[in-house]
């Protein structure tokens, strides 16, 4: 649940119009929230002040981000985005609240005998602060209405281990690994440009493109970087809610290899980058 | 869980482009062979070729790390630094033994667990040995199990000699797991890989490692046909590798010191219960490097064989009593015609040993064995009759 959740981290429309552009430096007026199936909540307290969290990650998680407008004026938007969050739970407890034994060790040992504890590599208390930026541009078209808006995003997170120790690198599924980096200790920036347009009422298309950075252990060879596209539509279902269908493409580096036959018809081995497309879909409640 | 399974093929389907797990489907499949980049001259081994042959669990490199399914440790990773010590180790072993013919279990080419180390490429670089046949078993993208992660681990054999050919034969999957714990659980098959000794003289070497944990006869089936394939085996072979299986003869069936006396983890990996009587048609049939007479019927002279210990000299069990070798789980058959050079078979239990007894022709071990790996090696000379 965790790890889909995270697949599909989306930022939530205004109340004014529930078919608004998504993933934009807009901030909602007070009052207005939006609620999606995978998407967080997003609630904005003030004018120019949204809080988002996704509630049943919150249980286990516990993790709050603050948008707060500090630009809207021709068409230029500026949004800062202030995150914190403590993992800690997701990590201990086992599913459905959390993934201790799954995508990591449950250390029943540890938990049985202290004497053993030095064999536990369960990612301890870790605190996650992120810093973020969002700047859009919106296009109008001849009848002076916004119909496209550009988007640029970057955000840098990192996991500050405070007691126990940082998880491994969990070299998992590219979304997974990028969205929980910081959960385990790592570092992670984001670099994101994406595009959403309205077709026409009641549709829109959107796509983004997306260059990741993640620390790694010392050890690791891994790279570092991983690239990502989408490609979806939002169509409206009703007044207050929306069904998003899109498709992800992510390209890392996540240890894969393959055997080939060399020159002289022996076995070698080389590394290879990792190719994921991933459907993604949402409803979301907006009000 | 079906549902689960459900959703993952589709999901797979739909395109990430690498696959969730390899099914291994294949029945009998030819794999390709590995090369050591600067060969080393093998010596001839004569007309009637002599052959130091060597079986071994590595237990992908992890040492007496306690691994969480064996219940006495939670780890599920190692370091790249703690991966390289231990193999460097390994090597150790390996260059004072110095086999012609090395079979492997557990060894992994690119895991998680093990740091992405390549085993093969690494015990080819630092021993004699030229040339190494793999035999993938578990290949799975990512294992969401105590964070497990990427696995790609099999079987192999190792050679001075090349190896002509090299197949893997297909054995059957357990029938006591969940639709989604199958699919990404290991798949057994048996290693055979043909090596031209010198020209015009061929041998085969078979490797094995059968299911440890099944509840359902899985293992005893892959004994039976492990039983069956060497029986149809035409050229001169040896067999050898982690039967899982004790000696039919073993004193102690159950209740090994370093079993849990509390239920401190899940069911999935208790030892279920031994069926020694399943190895006796090996006996039969074949010779052992270790005939039944050697092994003994009393539980002092049955140690000096035991090949397995969960637990290491370093930890303790419940009782407080420090781990040794235990069980003898891993074997080296030859066809009755051919002969095991006196002296030369042994288990390499510990370091100080001489290889092959007190009046055995060594060598006397330096490597520090009851530390590398949670299984011993297994050790003769082969001398083949044509």
């Amino acid at each position: 649940m965790l790890a889909y959740l995270a697949m599909t981290l989306r930022p939530l429309p205004t109340l004014a119009d529930v078919l608004s552009p998504r993933e934009t430096a807009d901030v909602g007026a007070k009052g207005s929230y939006s609620l999606g199936l995978f998407n967080p909540l997003r609630w904005a307290l003030w004018d120019g002040v949204e809080v988002e969290a996704h509630p049943l990650v919150f249980i286990s998680a516990p993790h709050v981000t603050a948008r707060v407008r500090h630009l809207d004026a021709n068409g230029w938007r500026i949004a800062g985005e202030y995150g914190f969050g403590l993992p800690v739970f997701a990590w201990t407890r086992a599913r459905p609240l959390g993934v201790s034994g799954d995508l990591v060790p449950s250390c029943k040992v540890a938990d049985d005998d202290a004497k053993a504890s030095r064999w536990c590599d369960r990612p301890g208390w870790i605190l996650v602060p992120s810093l973020g930026v969002a700047i859009s541009k919106g296009f109008q078209d001849a009848a002076g209405a916004e119909r496209g808006i550009a988007t640029l995003r970057f955000d840098v997170s990192k996991g500050f281990t405070v007691a126990g120790h940082a998880g491994a690198p969990l070299a998992a599924w590219a979304p997974v690994d990028v969205q929980l980096a910081p959960w385990i200790g790592q570092g992670r920036g984001r670099l994101r440009l994406g595009y959403d347009h309205a077709v026409v009422d009641g549709l829109r298309l959107r796509g983004e493109a997306g260059l990741h950075y993640t620390t790694q252990a010392d050890d690791d060879d891994r790279s570092p970087w991983t690239a990502s596209l989408y490609a979806g539509v939002d169509v409206r279902t009703s007044t207050h809610t929306r069904l998003t269908l899109g498709a992800m493409y992510w390209n890392s580096d996540m240890h894969g290899i393959t055997i080939m036959r060399d020159s002289e018809g022996y076995a070698t081995v080389q590394r290879v980058r990792n190719h994921e497309v991933w459907p993604t879909f949402d409803v979301i409640w907006t009000y | 869980m079906k549902i689960a399974a459900f959703l993952l093929s589709v999901i797979a389907l739909l395109g990430a482009c690498e696959p969730l797990a390899n099914d291994e489907n294949f029945a009998r499949e030819a794999v390709l062979t590995f090369r050591r980049s600067t060969i080393k001259p093998a010596p001839d081994p004569g007309q009637t070729p002599q052959l130091r042959v060597v079986a071994w669990n590595i237990k992908y490199g992890a040492g007496r790390i306690p691994f969480w399914f064996d219940c006495w440790g939670d780890r599920t990773q190692m370091s790249k630094a703690e991966v390289t010590a231990n193999m460097t180790a390994n090597y150790q072993l390996l260059n004072e033994i110095r086999p012609d013919i090395l079979m492997t279990e557990e060894i992994e080419l690119n895991s998680r667990r093990s740091a992405y180390y390549d085993m093969i490429r690494g015990i080819l670089e630092h021993t004699d040995l030229n040339y190494a046949a793999y035999f993938e078993t578990w290949n799975s993208r990512y294992i969401a199990s105590e964070g497990v992660g990427r696995i790609h681990l099999g079987n192999a054999i190792f050679s001075r000699y090349p190896i002509t050919f090299a197949e893997r034969i297909r054995q059957v999957d357990r029938t006591d797991q969940d639709a989604l714990t199958k699919k990404f659980y290991i798949h057994r098959a048996i290693g055979r890989a043909v090596i031209e000794v010198r020209a015009g003289t061929q041998v085969a070497a078979l490797v094995v490692h059968t299911e440890a944990y099944d509840n359902d006869g899985t293992k005893r089936k892959h004994i039976q046909q492990i039983y069956d394939v060497a029986r149809q085996e035409n050229l001169p072979f040896v067999l050898g590798g982690d039967f899982n299986e004790l000696p039919p003869t073993a004193v102690q069936v159950q209740h090994f010191a370093d079993e849990r006396e509390r239920a401190v983890c899940g069911a999935d990996y208790q030892q279920p219960p031994y069926h020694p009587a399943d190895m006796q048609k090996f006996y039969d049939e074949f010779q052992n490097f270790v005939d039944l007479p050697r092994y003994g019927t009393d539980a002092t002279a049955q140690a000096r064989y035991h090949t397995h210990s969960v637990l290491g000299p370093d930890d303790t069990n419940d009782k407080g009593e420090h781990g040794s070798w235990n069980r003898t789980l891993d074997y080296l058959f030859i066809r009755k015609q051919d002969a095991w050079l006196p002296g030369s078979t042994d288990v390499i239990q510990q370091r100080g040993q001489k290889v092959g007894g007190d009046s055995g022709l060594g060598p006397i071990l330096s490597a520090d064995v009851l530390r590398l790996s949670d299984h011993a090696p297994v050790t003769g000379i082969w001398q083949v009759q044509p």
